[in-house]
């Protein structure tokens, strides 16, 4: 016994002797040689993230963590082309369609190869395609893919049959649902661990430690036309934002995005060393009143007590007060920067409360006032600034004198279960899109089977989806939506809330990354650079 | 198998087992060692009382401390409480992220974590307690399943289990009022961690009473098990309740603040919590923003450090072998008309 | 060591056979308390993207609707082969998890072991043969204050000392970049301290310690206050007996009696201890791994959790309960090696 115990006291003291002695020495970072590889450190990027992906096997992923692994490291046919938002040849020389949008073929580009050699043919797109919608992952974009059926009738050439016409199909063909892997290697009846993925992309995976790090090289046998602006990339996933803004500060992380909280991004301003680009996002918030729960004792009323909602928002409060900034007022469904988005809430109902006109609907409706709304929200879907943003919200809406607001929150399986199945009146949602284009906005809201389960229905705006779906002909697609969303504001229960920024923090100046900073969220690791 | 402290089958004292006229003599000589003690058990019981006393009145006269509600951002006059603010004259430990005040936050706090402790603690007596009398006294084969599954829950990560069932009572408990299911739902999920150990310690208590010649005579004379029970052996075991009551109690808080710092405790809107608390300022902390983290903690710290005072000093004394006792004059006239001797030692 | 025929190989199977029960017991513990949760992955996928309609239809397709009884039959026959399940929301297997996450806390809980008994046996005994003295006051206070400060807290400030001012110190992970990605090119262990010795790269060794010695530090905290208790409780409990009386009348000095004769005995119920310690080590691991953002088990379940990953849950979960069975087999076994007395209970 004894004897173990010296043993134990000598183990421990040697142990911190042994951290005495390195305390003061540097730490790994920049300078150091790395190990083999073509790359040297000093040019590779290192990008910090919060965000955990689900699966870099294309047939597993439908979330934008793994999507932004995806897209560097797979080809589509097409792929999105930051300046325009517009899809652009990628493996394919292009695609087109018969009149009615339901065949599509596309051309391959000739002699490409994956990272590991193995050649590039249609069979390896039909493959793709269809272990996607056998593996029906839950996790997985099948549900993009809607049932295609894919032939590839010669070495180069790729025909899919869409169950019903989309004038969009190329917007998917360049999602990470797209993405073409190599037949000989991906398993067709279920996923390939996620360090053994090959693709065709401009970068192929080095090193992979799950949840932690990741070493993206380039990818020698790369075909395509993208000019690389630095020599690898490696992620490092974190598990808190603290941790990773340290990092960023101390220069252990040259990117980080997304993943810092405003209360981070604030502390982080000013610092030396660490700047912050910000960008135009995507993703949008809103609440959502179900027509038949909400309270009211007939349309009217219902009507009513929305728009005097509408007039007692306070948006730009919530994005200084709860978000600091990093989010925008939203004053239309679509997110600013698409085409056909018009600030249509602002037009009809202002840009700041106003209480008069509030009272003044809810009186004309003949709607008893406070009115007593029990409005739903999520603490872990949508970030924990739901909690203030909501707490905000009843704030303001209880300002008025005219509502008494009921916060009910719970988990988002629950959420989901509860709220999309008629259980909650009013509740939070939010949205980020697929591809950067209206429809995938307008099309998921305001139609007649949309996911909100609000039970609202206009056969005027069904016309015009499909009328905008039907036609690729984008001045008249941009007429369309904006007349969807003049009859929206009016007649839709919904109200958008704000539209997050895209907000990346680097240390020093990172070349590039203003212009990946888009509305369509694709983060292209070949345009960053380090200076 | 072992607990983690030493504590006494039986006490010198009880083992006398007063009959009816002797009764109001034994309880005065239960409590005798706090009177007889000397040094330092005594003063450390009455600091870790003074502490946990303080806290007592933040929790009941919260409304009275507390300069504001704790969930107000707003002065009297409409205007808005600065956002983490530092310590000043009208916010004495400062603001926190939610434009709250921190003070507030620790009275209300108080209020929330004796509220969980004490629903937590009650019903794991409730329950824990009577299954260690019945199960230790009767045995058999309901004895033994129950020993199977207590052994498993009271092996099992207790933060982990708690975290577990506060997961999935979460909203379940709505009927009670917005602001007191979340209480609830980590009052149980604080319980369920805690019934195995009253039920283990009770047990093994019972086990060695049981075999004490007092009892097995008052079975061979006819009486009723529970008679048997409630006169000679609940009397005996209890005295380890205390002990393991406060003991449990701040363990119960450690348990409530980590629920809170991962966020499966009481939701913001419905009770100040130290531990949520600290979730929120983690971010700020390295901003220097220090009083956001720095009062919650030490809150914790305080109440806890006077629970396990406590305890500990209730173990101390209760505990004869640990006990150390003045030596005391031997009055023969007394002695003539006891029964029993009293040693000093 | 003497071993009567028959009694400890005897006691070793009881001992093996009640395993068995109790491990069914916890899976189905775990089991239910997975399926009272509501929804499934695919739910949790494409809940508010997909409509309802299509979310049922995938589920269907995919099976998640089938009878429990028919799910709790697929679980435990995978349990049985060793199959622990799939991850929902990555990409992997939870035997994966286990072989990477939980090498890192493994990594994470030895080393905080080794510093809480470094630590809480030697305050411990020099506080137990200091008894009463200002020292005694002090280390006692020590371990409950080490007990009572929140592990995330102490975690908290140590990052401001450590990291924020002095910049002595990592503040998160387990190895710097360069680190990590050699460590994860060359592994053989996953253990990264154990894998720098295997590869012979000191600068891997160095840059893992240090990232090592905050977490660790702050777990074995948290421990070493058990320990501290528990050795002075006990040494004080064995100097008391007879034979120690004895050794001080033969003129043997204080120190040597304490240390020779005392520690000895009082190390018998740590061996126990350990073990408990276990399950408490599981849980400040949780906490711990969330503040440092240490990648081991603890945070990932955390994570796991807050994804709804049930599947992902129920299988580390599952094997928790496996170790801290497993664990406190091992410490039954090892006592009864050491303490004849127990196999005869």
């Amino acid at each position: 016994m004894k004897a173990q115990w010296r043993a134990g006291v000598a183990v421990g003291a040697v142990l911190l002797l042994g951290a005495a002695a390195c305390g003061g020495s540097s730490s790994g970072g920049g300078g150091s040689k790395s190990g083999g590889g073509s790359s040297s450190s000093s040019q590779s990027i290192v990008w910090g993230t919060t965000d955990k992906p689900v699966s870099y096997d294309p047939a597993g992923a439908y979330d934008l963590p793994s999507w932004n692994v995806i897209y560097n490291v797979y080809q589509g046919l097409l792929r999105i082309d930051p300046a325009t938002e517009k899809p652009v040849p990628d493996a394919a020389t292009g695609c087109t369609s018969n009149k009615d949008f339901t065949v599509w073929t596309c051309t391959l580009k000739p002699n490409q190869k994956f990272s590991n050699g193995d050649p590039l043919t249609s069979a390896d797109v039909k493959f793709s395609f269809d272990r996607t919608l056998k593996i029906n992952d839950p996790s997985g974009p099948s549900s993009l893919l809607a049932k295609v059926k894919t032939t590839a009738p010669d070495p180069t050439t790729v025909v899919f049959h869409l169950a019903s016409g989309n004038s969009l199909w190329p917007q998917i063909l360049a999602t990470g649902a797209g993405a073409i892997v190599d037949s000989k290697v991906f398993p067709a009846t279920k996923k390939l661990a996620d360090n053994q993925i090959v693709g065709s992309g401009p970068y192929m995976l080095k090193t992979y430690q799950p949840n932690q790090i990741a070493q993206f090289v380039p990818n020698p046998n790369y075909g395509g036309d993208l000019q690389l602006a630095n020599s690898g990339l490696v992620i490092k996933y974190y598990a808190d934002e603290n941790s990773l803004k340290l990092d960023i500060q101390q220069g252990k992380v040259d990117v980080v995005y997304p993943g810092l909280s405003p209360t981070a991004l604030n502390q982080l301003k000013g610092q030396s060393g660490v700047n912050q680009v910000s960008g135009p996002g995507g993703a949008i918030r809103y609440m959502v009143f179900n027509l038949k729960t909400m309270p009211g004792a007939n349309d009217a009323q219902k009507q009513a007590i929305i728009h005097a909602v509408d007039y007692s928002v306070d948006r730009d409060s919530i994005a200084t007060n709860v978000y600091q900034g990093t989010v925008k007022p939203l004053y239309t469904m679509v997110a600013s920067g698409l085409a056909g988005a018009t600030d249509v809430w602002k037009t009809t109902y202002g840009a700041t409360p106003d209480k008069a006109k509030a009272a003044a609907e809810l009186q004309k409706a003949g709607v008893k006032t406070p009115v007593n709304l029990q409005i739903w929200w999520t603490p872990t879907h949508y970030g924990a600034l739901s909690s203030d943003e909501y707490t905000e919200i009843k704030r303001q809406l209880e300002a008025t004198g005219l509502f008494k607001v009921d916060l009910q929150s719970t988990e988002w399986e629950q959420y989901t279960a509860n709220c999309l199945a008629d259980k909650c009146p009013i509740y939070q949602l939010g949205w980020f899109p697929d591809y950067p284009d209206t429809d995938d906005y307008v099309g998921q809201f305001f139609g007649t089977s949309s996911f909100l389960n609000d039970h609202y229905s206009n056969a005027q705006i069904d016309s015009l989806l499909k009328d905008e779906q039907g036609t690729t002909d984008q001045a008249k697609r941009t007429a369309d939506f904006v007349k969807i969303q003049q009859i929206a504001v009016k007649d839709a229960p919904v109200i958008p809330i704000w539209q997050g920024q895209q907000i990346a923090v680097t240390h020093g100046t990172i070349n590039g990354i203003s212009d990946t900073l888009t509305p369509d969220y694709i983060f292209r690791f070949w345009l960053l650079g380090k200076s | 198998m072992t607990s983690e402290f030493m504590v006494p089958t039986t006490s010198p004292a009880a083992e006398a087992a007063p009959s009816k006229g002797r009764r109001v003599r034994g309880i005065r000589r239960a409590l005798a060692p706090i009177a007889e003690a000397r040094g330092l058990p005594k003063w450390v019981l009455f600091i870790g009382i003074g502490i946990v006393l303080v806290f007592v009145v933040f929790a009941i006269f919260a409304p009275w401390i507390s300069p504001y509600k704790f969930d107000q951002y707003l002065t009297t006059s409409g205007q808005r409480f600065p956002k983490s603010g530092a310590p000043s004259g009208s916010h004495w430990f400062g603001t926190n992220i939610m434009s709250t005040d921190v003070f507030s936050h620790i009275v209300y706090g108080a209020r929330t974590a004796l509220e969980v402790i004490v629903i937590a603690v009650v019903i794991s007596l409730f329950v824990g307690v009577p299954l260690g009398l019945f199960s230790g006294y009767y045995g058999g084969p309901l004895d033994r399943m129950l020993v199977l599954v207590m052994d498993a829950m009271f092996a099992f990560p207790s933060l982990l289990l708690a975290i577990l069932v506060a997961f999935l009572l979460r909203g379940k408990f709505g009927f009670l009022g917005a602001s007191f299911s979340g209480i609830m739902a980590a009052a149980i999920s604080i319980t369920v961690i805690y019934i195995p150990q009253y039920f283990r310690v009770i047990r093994n208590s019972v086990i060695s009473v049981r075999e004490n010649p007092y009892v097995e005579a008052a079975r061979v004379l006819g009486a009723k098990p529970r008679t048997v029970i409630a006169k000679y052996v609940f009397g005996n075991v209890v005295q380890n309740v205390p002990v393991i009551g406060t003991l449990n109690a701040a363990d119960a808080l450690l348990t409530l603040a980590g629920l809170g710092f991962l966020g499966y405790g009481v939701q913001p809107t419905e009770a100040a919590e130290w531990g949520y608390d600290l979730q929120r300022a983690l971010g700020e902390a390295s901003g220097g923003i220090w009083w956001t983290s720095v009062y919650p903690g030490l809150a914790i710290v305080l109440l806890v450090t006077g629970l396990t005072l406590v305890g500990e000093s209730l173990n101390d004394l209760i505990n004869p072998t640990l006990r150390r006792r003045q030596l005391l004059p031997i009055d023969r006239a007394e002695m003539a008309g006891e029964d029993e001797v009293v040693a000093g030692r | 060591m003497a071993r009567s025929s028959g009694s400890l190989p005897r006691y070793l199977l009881t001992r093996l056979l009640l395993v068995i029960p109790m491990v069914w017991i916890l899976l189905t513990v775990v089991f239910i308390l997975m399926r009272v949760a509501p929804g499934d992955p695919v739910q949790a996928a494409l809940g508010g993207r997909q409509p309802q309609s299509v979310i049922n239809e995938k589920r269907h397709e995919l099976g998640f609707d089938k009878p429990i009884i028919v799910q709790y039959g697929h679980y435990i026959n995978g349990v049985l082969h060793g199959d622990f399940g799939q991850v929902t929301s990555e990409n992997r297997s939870v035997g994966n998890v286990i072989t990477h996450e939980g090498m890192a806390t493994l990594e994470l809980s030895v080393c905080a072991m080794l510093i809480a008994l470094v630590l809480g046996l030697s305050i411990g005994v020099i506080i137990a043969r200091f008894r009463d003295t200002p020292l005694d006051v002090a280390g006692r206070m020590f371990g409950i204050l080490t007990y009572a400060a929140p592990v995330f807290w102490v975690g908290i400030l140590f990052q401001l000392l450590f990291v924020a001012k002095l910049q002595w110190l990592p503040s998160s992970g387990q190895a710097d970049t360069l680190q990590d990605l050699d460590l994860a090119q060359h592994a053989h262990t996953n253990i990264y301290l154990v894998d720098a010795i295997i590869n012979g790269s000191w600068s891997d060794f160095t840059n893992v310690l240090q990232h090592l010695i905050l977490p660790s530090l702050t777990l074995g905290l948290l421990i070493c206050g058990v320990f501290i208790r528990l050795v002075r409780v006990n040494v004080i409990q064995t100097l008391k007996d007879d034979y120690i009386e004895a050794a001080r009348a033969r003129g043997i000095s204080e120190s040597r009696v304490v240390l020779r004769h005392g520690f000895r005995n009082a190390l018998v119920p740590v061996v126990t201890v350990v073990g408990l310690q276990a399950a408490l080590l599981l849980s400040g691991a949780v906490l711990t791994e969330t503040t440092f953002s240490w990648p081991g088990i603890g945070r990932a379940l955390i994570n796991y959790l807050n994804q709804r990953d049930y599947v992902a849950v129920q299988g580390i979960v599952t094997v928790f309960a496996l170790i801290v069975v497993g664990v406190s087999l091992l410490i039954d076994v090892v006592t009864a090696l050491i303490d004849p007395r127990v196999r005869y209970s």
